[in-house]
C-alpha cells in the first residue's frame, strides 16, 4: 500500500478534503518517495496559498453606489425594454413562419424550369404583358435603326448632289 | 417576502426609479466584490469589474424573471463578467523564484517549517499567501484559474460552480484537476528553489 504513488490522490481532490486515512497513507508513502513528497508538500502549500487568497476580500467603498449611478448616467444606459429572451418568446412564431415562406419562395425560384408545352405558349401569347414585350422586341428596334441610317445616307447623297449642281 | 421586495425593486428600477437601483447596488455590492476579489487583487481592478457587473445587470434587468434570488442572478452575471474580463487581460509570464520579494520568500520558508495537516486546516488569510498564489495562478488559463480558486480556495461545491458558470459538473472537475496539477508544479519549483537556497538557479537543477 505504501508503495502506491499518491499523485492521483492529490490531483483529483483538494488536499483539504482528504480523509484522515488518506493523509496517513500519503504520509507513509512520502517517507520513501521523494517525488511524491515534493508533490504532497506542494499540494499543501498550494492549498494554503489559495485559502489565503480567498480570505483577502476587498470591501466596496462607501462611494461605490454613486460611482455606478454616475456611470449609468454618463453612458446614458437604460434597461433594455425587452430582453432578448422575451423578444424571442414573443416573435418566434412569426419569425418561423416568415422563414418558412422565404425558404419556399427561394426553392421555387431556384427550381429548374420545366419544358414549356404548346399550351403554355398559347397561354403566354394571350397574356397582355407578353404582347407588349413582343411589340418592343429587339427586331423592331433594329429595323428602325436601319431605316434611320438609310435616311441619313439618302440625305447626305442628296446634299452632295445639290452642291455639285 | 425577500423575493417580493427584490421584484418590487426591479419593477421600480424598470419604471425609472434610480433610488431603487441604488438599493440593489447597496444590497449586493458586498457579494459582487467578493466574487470579483477572487479574480482580481488590485482594488481598482475589483471596483472596475464590480461596476461592469452592475451596469450589465442594469441593462439586462428585464431578463430577471424572479425564478431564483436576485443575488444568485447577479452572482452569475458577476462570475461571467469577471471571467470575460480575465480572458481579455494578458497572461503574465511565469514568475521565477529570483523574482520573489523577501517577504514571500520568508513566508515559504515558514510554511515549509510546519507542513502539519492541523496547521494546514486552519484558514490562512495572509496577503503574502495571496500574492504567492497569484504568482502561481498567473500562468493558468482563466477558466482553470476560476475552477481552482472557487473549488480549492473558496470551498465552493462543484455543483455551485457549475451553476455559476454554466459549465457541466464534469467540466468543472476536469478543469480543477488540471489546474491543481499545474499550480502544484509551479509551487514545486518554488519549493525546490527554496531548498536549494540558490536564487539564481530557479530550482532547475
Amino acid at each position: 500500500m505504501r508503495d502506491k504513488h499518491i499523485i492521483d490522490l492529490i490531483g483529483e481532490r483538494p488536499v483539504n478534503d482528504l480523509s484522515a486515512a488518506e493523509i496517513a497513507r500519503a504520509n507513509e508513502h512520502t517517507i520513501h518517495c521523494a517525488e511524491c513528497r515534493l508533490a504532497f508538500e506542494a499540494a499543501i502549500m498550494s492549498s494554503r496559498m489559495l485559502r489565503g487568497r480567498a480570505g483577502a476580500v476587498i470591501e466596496p467603498s462607501p462611494f461605490f453606489q454613486t460611482r455606478v449611478l454616475s456611470a449609468i448616467r454618463e453612458r446614458d444606459l437604460s434597461p433594455h425594454p425587452f430582453g432578448f429572451r422575451k423578444i424571442w418568446q414573443t416573435a418566434r412564431i412569426p419569425v418561423a413562419s416568415m422563414t418558412a415562406i422565404v425558404v419556399m419562395l427561394v426553392a421555387l425560384t431556384l427550381a429548374p424550369d420545366r419544358e414549356r408545352s404548346p399550351s403554355d405558349d398559347l397561354a403566354a401569347a394571350s397574356s397582355g404583358a407578353d404582347v407588349v414585350f413582343e411589340d418592343e422586341g429587339p427586331d423592331n428596334d433594329n429595323m428602325t435603326y436601319d431605316q434611320a441610317l438609310i435616311n441619313l445616307y439618302d440625305q447626305e447623297a442628296e446634299g452632295a448632289n445639290g452642291r455639285k449642281q | 417576502m425577500e423575493q417580493e421586495e427584490e421584484l418590487a425593486l426591479v419593477s421600480l428600477t424598470l419604471e425609472g426609479d434610480e433610488a431603487a437601483f441604488a438599493e440593489i447596488v447597496r444590497r449586493y455590492s458586498p457579494r459582487v466584490f467578493q466574487v470579483a476579489s477572487r479574480f482580481f487583487r488590485r482594488r481598482s481592478d475589483v471596483e472596475d469589474a464590480a461596476q461592469e457587473v452592475f451596469l450589465r445587470a442594469y441593462t439586462r434587468l428585464t431578463d430577471y424573471e424572479g425564478r431564483g434570488s436576485l443575488e444568485g442572478w447577479i452572482t452569475r452575471i458577476a462570475t461571467t463578467t469577471c471571467l470575460n474580463l480575465l480572458r481579455d487581460s494578458k497572461r503574465r509570464p511565469e514568475a521565477t523564484p529570483k523574482d520573489l520579494p523577501e517577504e514571500e520568500s520568508d513566508w515559504l520558508e515558514n510554511q515549509l517549517a510546519d507542513l502539519s495537516i492541523e496547521r494546514h486546516r486552519s484558514a490562512e488569510s495572509s496577503m503574502v499567501a495571496a500574492d504567492l498564489a497569484d504568482r502561481a495562478l498567473a500562468t493558468l488559463s482563466p477558466d482553470d484559474r476560476l475552477a481552482l480558486i472557487l473549488l480549492d480556495g473558496a470551498g465552493t461545491s462543484i455543483k455551485q460552480i457549475a451553476e455559476m458558470t454554466g459549465w457541466s459538473e464534469s467540466k468543472v472537475k476536469t478543469r480543477a484537476s488540471r489546474a491543481r496539477r499545474r499550480m502544484r508544479e509551479a509551487v514545486e519549483k518554488l519549493l525546490a528553489w527554496r531548498r536549494s537556497g540558490d536564487p539564481g538557479n530557479g530550482g532547475e537543477r
